[in-house]
């Protein structure tokens, strides 16, 4: 067998991922070459004081030309949320003669593209190669092509459209998006005073005011509601258009129309409304699913969180498990209940430390698959639970997210050839906090493969060294590590379960995607 | 929490840099450091009635970060595998031997010294950091998004901080920023 390189050894030293026989390999370097021993101790204090710098996200290095900024000041907060996470709360007591950040460097801030933020869908079907965002999903500058639906988007800038496919727009910022065929009602509050639309024909730049547009090839047709208007034909005139007014622009020509009803074009309560009962009807096809995976024997757990009472515990749906599987529901610790995928459908919030569903799962499994439907709030430790084996003892479970939005499998070590830790790449970028996503790992045996699922699609693949697999008592959104002293580590997850499931067997592609696609909301 | 508890929460604020470099110097194993700050916080906390708040509280901070690094190190390391184990006493002999002849340098001047460095760092090696460390990257992710070998990438990532420690060599901590 080949050595493996020094640099990877120091590169799985200094992340954590090691495994017993690489450990092994560097040890023996290490003893052979004590030069070596100083270079790992190098590379060790340079990868800390880099890790130092970096604020735990994306942030754009300094320039070359750059002027000095206070780059320690990120710790502060560092502390201050430590704080909250040792659960001492009184933060605002610390604001008083504390250095608070004053406007932080933007070399030293988080950044993001986004623009707007697709507020609302219903009936929605997008353009085929076309971007598919979801509700609740940032928009960054780019097109949007909708074939059929009602969507609403909401900028920055406080603008809001609602957009009745067939249509193509163009987001360009927070405060400009252009228009080359569709129907939309924009509504831009004072607070948005100076947002733009271009079409085709010329630009509507709004002082303020709500207004319906239709762009089709033969022209375009505008419909002020309320407020007053400013319409730049690409003539080059600027004509006011004053509230309760119409024209229609065609081929630089102008003229004025009857105007339409408001009801003419579709306003954010008709979406709500049609959302509201799409919604349902999604919900109810998700209920009829879950009730045939229920009857699934290789189902050992799970939980929809549609329980009356989360004080009572969570329900284990598995109808057609072993006995004693069957109505193993889970302990609940904490937590509470917030709005899941779907309006009036519960799940259940992470919120401090203390939150936990503690499950027990008994026996050894060669294979198993874990699902759930999560949203993540925040990433603000280096482990967040999401399923976690009590303790770290041999072939425990962990799964769990890190700190840079990836997705771990973690698989306690027998011996010293089986592996350890199995990583996604990052799903949670700053723009994915906050929205409902569909995790899946899946550890199957046959393949040998440790397989990454989002959203219902295969986003890595990585091979395993078999050895049985033990879950027995283990915390869902967090991990008691049942320490010797006083001190436990802090792995609890800031954001909600909507669906949790744990099968004893390796599920196939078009399964999960299966339950992403039953369950999306 | 009262308002001496405050107190004492300000200043361990002031001095988390200083007790997170100690903790990395005690502790030389990933993800150890950050567990350890937050023990010595809790404990500090927990006893501020004997501390003196007026007085320069490095060496206590220094003592006690020691003393959690050394009883978290020990527990720690008791889970891991028998080699993995070997291995990090091995690499915690080597620092402490090295500890004891090197002076404790500011955190604050090194992040600042470093700040220079990244900035003359060649856009490539630039944006290898920025990957790896401010988006979390892999070596694997970062060897798939450029098509390289993850070998490589492992192997570029060391000459970085090799490049970075000389010039931090060059250009000490006191170095106007």
């Amino acid at each position: 067998m080949e050595p493996t390189p020094f640099d990877r050894l120091v590169d799985g030293y200094l992340r954590g991922t090691l495994s017993e026989g690489q450990a092994a390999e560097l040890l023996a370097l290490l003893q052979s070459r004590p030069d070596l021993g100083h270079e790992l101790l190098d590379q060790w204090q340079m990868d800390a004081l880099l890790k130092d710098f970096a604020p735990g996200g994306a942030v754009p290095l300094p320039v070359p030309a750059a002027a000095s900024a206070p780059e320690g000041r990120w710790r502060i907060w560092a502390v201050c949320a430590l704080l909250l996470a040792a659960g001492l709360g009184a933060l605002g007591a610390l604001k008083f003669g504390v250095p608070q950040p004053s406007a932080p460097s933007a070399r030293l801030e988080t950044t993001t593209r986004a623009i707007a933020l697709l507020a609302r869908s219903a009936d929605a079907r997008w353009a085929r190669n076309a971007p598919q965002p979801q509700v609740g999903s940032s928009l960054g500058p780019g097109w949007v092509r909708l074939e059929s639906g009602l969507i609403q988007i909401d900028f920055f800038s406080g603008a809001r459209l609602v957009l009745e496919g067939p249509a193509e727009l163009q987001l360009i910022s927070s405060s400009e998006a252009y228009c080359v065929s569709g129907r939309l009602l924009a509504e831009v509050p004072s607070q948005a005073r100076g947002f733009r639309m271009g079409t085709p024909e010329g630009a509507l730049v709004d002082p303020g005011a709500s207004y319906g547009l239709h762009v089709a090839a033969e022209g375009c047709e505008i419909h002020v509601f309320r407020g007053e208007m400013q319409l730049k034909a690409d003539a080059g005139e600027l004509r006011r258009l004053a509230p309760g007014s119409a024209v229609a622009l065609s081929k630089r020509q102008l003229r004025s129309i009857a105007l339409a009803p408001s009801a003419a074009f579709h306003n954010p309560d008709d979406l709500a409304l049609r959302a509201s009962s799409q919604w349902h009807a999604r919900l109810e096809k998700w209920r009829a699913a879950g009730r045939r995976w229920n009857q699934d024997p290789s189902l050992l757990i799970r939980f929809d969180f549609e329980t009356e009472n989360d004080s009572e515990g969570t329900l284990n749906r598995a109808e057609a498990a072993s006995p004693q599987m069957r109505g193993a529901d889970g302990a609940v610790v904490g937590g509470g209940r917030t709005e899941g995928r779907w309006a009036g459908k519960p799940a259940f919030h992470f919120r401090n430390l203390a939150d936990r569903i503690r499950v027990e799962v008994p026996g050894e499994f060669s294979s198993l698959t874990l699902a759930a439907w999560i949203r993540v709030d925040a990433l603000e430790r280096p482990f967040s639970g999401l399923m976690m084996s009590e303790k770290w003892s041999q072939g425990g479970v962990h799964w769990q997210l890190l700190r840079n939005g990836g997705v771990r499998l973690g698989l306690a070590r027998y011996d010293s050839v089986s592996a350890g830790d199995y990583d996604s790449p990052v799903v949670f970028s700053q723009e994915r906090l906050g929205q409902w996503v569909h995790l899946a790992v899946v550890i199957d045996a046959v393949s040998g493969q440790v397989l990454h699922y989002v959203d219902g699609v295969e986003s890595r693949r990585v091979p395993f060294l078999l050895h049985p697999l033990k879950v027995g008592v283990a915390d869902l959104g967090n991990w008691n590590v049942r320490a010797t002293d006083d001190s436990m580590a802090i792995r609890h997850l800031n954001g909600a379960m909507d669906e949790f499931a744990f099968y004893g067997r390796a599920l196939r592609a078009e399964e999960i995607l299966e339950l992403w696609d039953r369950g999306r909301p | 929490m009262d308002a001496r508890d405050t107190r004492a929460a300000q200043a361990f604020l002031l001095h988390h840099a200083f007790v997170r470099s100690v903790a990395i110097r005690n502790a030389p194993w990933p993800g150890l450091a950050e567990d350890i700050v937050q023990q010595v916080f809790l404990e500090f906390l927990g006893k501020e009635e004997r501390w003196d708040l007026e007085r320069d509280l490095r060496p206590l901070l220094t003592t006690m970060t020691r003393h959690v690094a050394l009883r978290l190190w020990r527990e720690r390391t008791r889970q891991m595998p028998e080699n993995i184990q070997k291995l990090a006493d091995h690499v915690r002999q080597l620092a402490e031997e090295r500890d004891g002849a090197a002076a404790h340098e500011s955190d604050e001047d090194q992040l600042a010294a470093l700040r220079v460095c990244l900035a003359k760092l060649p856009d490539k090696s630039r944006s290898l950091v920025e990957r790896y460390y401010f988006e979390e990257l892999s070596a694997q992710d970062i060897a798939e998004q450029l098509q390289m070998k993850s070998d490589t990438v492992c192997r570029a990532l060391c000459r970085v901080r090799e490049k970075l420690r000389a010039c931090l060599g060059k250009n000490p901590a006191s170095s106007p920023a």
